[in-house]
């Protein structure tokens, strides 16, 4: 991989560090540099080294206090256009960089004056402030880089917050040779760039085994009782709350949880599920060992459960001599010395940078803002007393058809993962569900679904198989977050009308019990199916009566 | 360790080069890879190993072996 670093200062000392944490961790990069502030035309020259080379990663790295100097000084000088003029033709040189470069990874700096120079009681007062100058500044770059992909940005400015402008910067470096750092500066910023690459590449850990007594809470369960354990929304207890909120957001990144923990696992159970401030609950895990064996050998069980490498684990527990026995027999694990206060156990998680990813996954970032939009939408239904009238507002806008290539896996996915309104509960990959589309007796049907908070995507699914002048029913997913709007039952007419255009005579439906499809038990009877065995439904297409649902817009998808 | 031994430890290890190697007389002209970046790493090199700070005037002058353990043995007895 070719790596080039571009920039406005005297780059070598940081690219130097970071070229010496990449081997560290085998890492192996063609490092590249730009000269002394030739980031300009390295860009622009079509013959330059960057444009020729077509590097796989850009570090550009832009000090702010350089860009501006030759104006910031003068008080007399119409600051605010130059200012602009100065992030224009920045945002065109990086709008070049990526036209020119279109398969790079960029990730560019964010803008911060390394030391406070304009830092003073009237300064801070006039127009175009030193931090306004910061602030419009990167807001102008993440406006830009919101718009691209492929570019990311590095947060410098938050490195600086976090260990202080004196601590970072060396005043000498600056005058003598355009560098910027102290030691500790070049340390903590070529360890940031590193994490950006690592994220980058998907280099993480995927699962962190938790120790219980001590680690999730404070205290011995087993001895103290479930009131007694120090873990609670307020007071000393809140560090156990606040480093549980931090694992729980790495679970909802994907990142797995197990625990790893010498109790007795009824007493651990019933605290997870019943202790108020307990975050973190059994299906967060997807493993428990609770027992009283050597935690080594539970930690190798877990790995080979989850099936995947012993060297993607890590492994938290508050006792040295527990974490002894784990990284001496399992060196490739890693097993961070937790803080001997556990106050620190928040931080301590936040600053572990071994789960870095470059961006919410698209699906992850979409399902948060569903998520949201959900919440707008509870909101609404609280303030509409009617329900038609809520429907109404929603302005859905439902797309239903037989599926096509490019929605197959979420349609797979659907089966694998929906568990809630699923009636069958039948799970198929994405061979299985090509095999149904390409079968004269099946069809795979799909709804998805937009109203005036977002675009929800596909939300719902169905599978029908049909023999001689009977549909039957497969497969009836829909995904929780769109349920209570009615547009299962768009789904369910367009079942209904398209098997009565096949000229079928007979729909059959299933209801499958698993532990936790409740919540669809009485769909077919809600929509006046007939029972004719226990949990077996029917209708009859010539004479069935679909409900109307006229705040629903429905566009048919057809083939 | 004396002094000049921990200097030119420090000079091996900043600029790659073989501690036998490095001669008290040698100069930048004399050490490949002692350019000015390789001033600076040296510099903190020098800083971290004897718990000093140069001045800006210091690290000017510092243009030879021989110079940089005379700076370091000022820095050191004030």
């Amino acid at each position: 991989m070719k790596v080039f670093f571009l920039g406005n200062y005297t780059q070598d000392l940081v690219v130097g560090r970071f070229r010496q944490l990449c081997k560290n961790e085998n890492l192996e990069l063609d490092i590249y540099i730009s000269g002394f502030d030739q980031y300009r035309q390295e860009i622009i020259d079509p013959n330059s080294q960057l444009n020729l080379l077509q590097p796989d990663v850009i570090y550009l790295s832009l000090d702010l206090f350089s860009l501006t100097e030759d104006f910031i000084y003068d008080d007399k000088v119409d600051k605010v256009s130059l200012f602009e003029n100065r992030f224009k033709e920045l945002l065109d040189l990086l709008d070049m960089m990526q036209t020119n470069l279109p398969n790079t990874q960029v990730f560019i700096d964010n803008f911060v004056f390394y030391k406070p120079v304009l830092m003073t009681t009237v300064e801070y007062n006039s127009p175009l402030s030193y931090s306004e100058i910061e602030n419009n500044a990167n807001r102008k770059l993440e406006e830009f880089t919101a718009e691209k992909g492929n570019i990311n940005i590095i947060d410098v400015r938050g490195l600086m917050l976090q260990y202080g402008s004196s601590a970072m910067t060396d005043e000498r470096m600056y005058y003598l040779a355009k560098s910027h750092w102290s030691l500790k500066g070049l340390t903590e910023l070529s360890k940031l760039y590193l994490r950006y690459f690592r994220a980058f590449k998907g280099i993480r850990k995927k699962c962190v085994v938790l120790d219980l007594d001590n680690t999730l809470w404070g205290g011995i369960i087993g001895d103290d009782g479930i009131e007694n354990i120090k873990l609670s929304n307020d007071g000393e207890g809140k560090a156990f709350y606040d480093f549980q909120r931090e694992l729980l957001k790495l679970y909802n990144r994907g990142i797995l949880l197990a625990v790893n923990s010498k109790n007795t696992e009824e007493i651990v159970r019933e605290t997870m599920m019943n202790h108020p401030y307990m975050l973190l609950k059994p299906e967060h895990f997807v493993s428990m060992k609770i027992n009283w064996n050597n935690k080594a050998q539970n930690i190798k069980e877990i790995a080979d459960e989850i099936n995947i490498g012993i060297d993607s684990l890590v492994f938290l527990d508050d006792s040295a001599f527990e974490r002894e026995v784990v990284s001496s027999q399992f060196p490739e694990i890693l097993v961070p010395e937790l803080p001997k206060d556990f106050s620190e156990y928040p931080n301590f998680i936040r600053k572990l940078d071994v789960f870095d990813f470059l961006s919410l996954t698209g699906d992850d970032f979409a399902r948060n803002k569903m998520y949201k939009a959900n919440i707008q939408r509870d909101h609404l239904m609280k303030s509409t007393i009617n329900i038609e009238k809520f429907y109404y507002s929603l302005d859905m806008i439902a797309t239903v058809g037989a599926i096509e290539d490019f929605q197959l896996p979420r349609i797979a996915q659907m089966t694998q993962k929906t568990n809630q309104f699923n009636l069958r509960t039948q799970r198929y990959t994405d061979s299985d569900i090509k095999r149904f589309m390409i079968s004269p007796k099946h069809e795979v049907y799909y709804l998805s679904l937009a109203d005036k908070f977002g675009d929800n995507g596909i939300v719902g699914t169905a599978i029908i198989q049909i023999e001689d002048s009977e549909a039957f029913i497969d497969s009836f997913i829909f995904s929780c977050r769109a349920l209570g709007r009615t547009a299962e039952t768009v789904l369910l007419n367009f079942i209904i009308n398209d098997a009565r255009k096949k000229g079928l005579k007979q729909l059959k439906g299933e209801y499958i019990l698993t532990k936790k499809n409740m919540p669809c038990k009485d769909f077919y009877a809600k929509h006046n199916f007939i029972e004719d065995s226990k949990n077996n439904w029917v209708i009859d297409l010539d004479t069935y009566k679909l409900k109307e649902l006229p705040w629903i817009e429905v566009n048919q998808n057809q083939k | 360790m004396e002094i000049k031994d921990r200097v030119l430890k420090t000079f091996s290890a900043v600029f790659n080069v073989a501690k036998g190697k490095i001669k008290l007389t040698d100069t930048m002209e004399d050490i490949e890879s002692w350019d000015s970046i390789g001033q600076l790493q040296l510099i903190m090199n020098i800083e971290v190993e004897f718990g000093i700070k140069l001045n800006t005037e210091d690290v000017v002058q510092i243009d030879s072996v021989e110079k940089c353990i005379e700076i370091v043995n000022t820095l050191l007895e004030e």
